[in-house]
């Protein structure tokens, strides 16, 4: 089925669930990324959904700011520079 | 300069370079600092020992990675405790966990405090609980996930990284996601988190597909 304004084949809320993971890692080919915003353009449970699937993404994202640990680097340098 | 000073010279940078993402994927891997720490400090000699064979560069951080994920491996399994990867991809938990999704929980519950509590979840989510929830994840979902969404690698530079098919990495991933949204609701229960009176009518949540409802907003980037 295709919706009449912009020939974007029309999917349904299960189908643009299952495409949530690919769209959040940026695999997800340009034709079913279209699919999937105009399907979320309509549906506000999916786009809630959507959102905080990101949102969490975006959170757990944040566990890479913090691991400066200067000591054990400097000895890791320490170590190959006495190779 | 001879060929060791040269390459001493070369590597100089790469420590400080990556020292920060790969002791934080290795504490993602060990679960303890001690055994991070040694793995961090195994994968720079290591990279250090091969640092002439690597043919380009701009793949410095994902052959770091490659290196300690090989290294992490080959640890384990002389440890024999390495869970069959078989049993991981055939199942080794429940399809309900496969396809736990944590907002549909929050909002068939009564976690109710604003109008928006999914967003009220996640912001009182601590960094402490989210990588013990990461940590309870088995292995191999473990390894795909944080170089996914911590690190930020592709699904194809993790492939080459973990040396599987990137279809596993995306299972992998997408498994991961769903059980680790089931661990932190599970914990998030257990604190005490979901505690607000209100109950709504499981109704309220259903999809709104192909009703006259709409959003004003159409764009996620």
């Amino acid at each position: 089925m295709k919706s009449k304004s912009k020939n974007v084949k029309v999917i349904n809320c299960e189908d643009a669930i299952a495409r949530f993971n690919d769209f959040l890692d940026r695999y997800l080919p340009g034709k079913k990324q279209e699919e999937l915003m105009a399907h979320i353009a309509g549906c506000k449970h999916c786009f809630e959904r959507l959102e905080f699937e990101q949102d969490l993404k975006s959170k757990i994202r944040r566990l890479a700011d913090n691991n400066e640990n200067q000591e054990i680097m400097k000895r890791i340098q320490k170590l190959i520079e006495n190779k | 300069m001879n060929e060791d000073e040269v390459r001493k010279s070369a590597f100089a940078g790469i420590v400080p370079e990556h020292f920060g993402a790969l002791k934080r994927f290795a504490l993602s891997l060990c679960r303890n600092e001690e055994d991070a720490n040694d793995l961090v400090a195994g994968t720079f000699l290591k990279a250090y020992e091969k640092f002439f064979t690597i043919k380009d560069e701009r793949k410095m951080r994902q052959w770091l990675f490659r290196i300690m994920n090989n290294h992490f491996v080959s640890n384990l399994r002389s440890r024999k405790n390495l869970v069959s990867l078989d049993a991981v991809e055939s199942g080794n938990g429940s399809s309900e966990a496969d396809s736990f999704s944590l907002f549909e929980a929050i909002a068939k519950s009564n976690f109710v405090e604003s109008g928006t509590p999914e967003k009220e979840f996640i912001s009182k989510l601590t960094m402490i609980e989210i990588e013990t929830a990461i940590g309870e994840l088995p292995v191999e979902f473990r390894q795909a996930f944080v170089l996914c969404d911590v690190d930020e690698f592709s699904y194809s530079e993790i492939s080459a990284i973990l040396n599987v098919p990137v279809g596993t990495v995306r299972s992998r991933i997408s498994r991961a996601r769903s059980a680790l949204q089931q661990k932190l609701w599970l914990q998030a229960r257990e604190m005490g988190i979901r505690k607000a009176e209100k109950i709504l009518p499981k109704s309220e949540y259903t999809c709104n597909c192909g009703s006259e409802e709409s959003i004003e907003k159409t764009a996620i980037s």
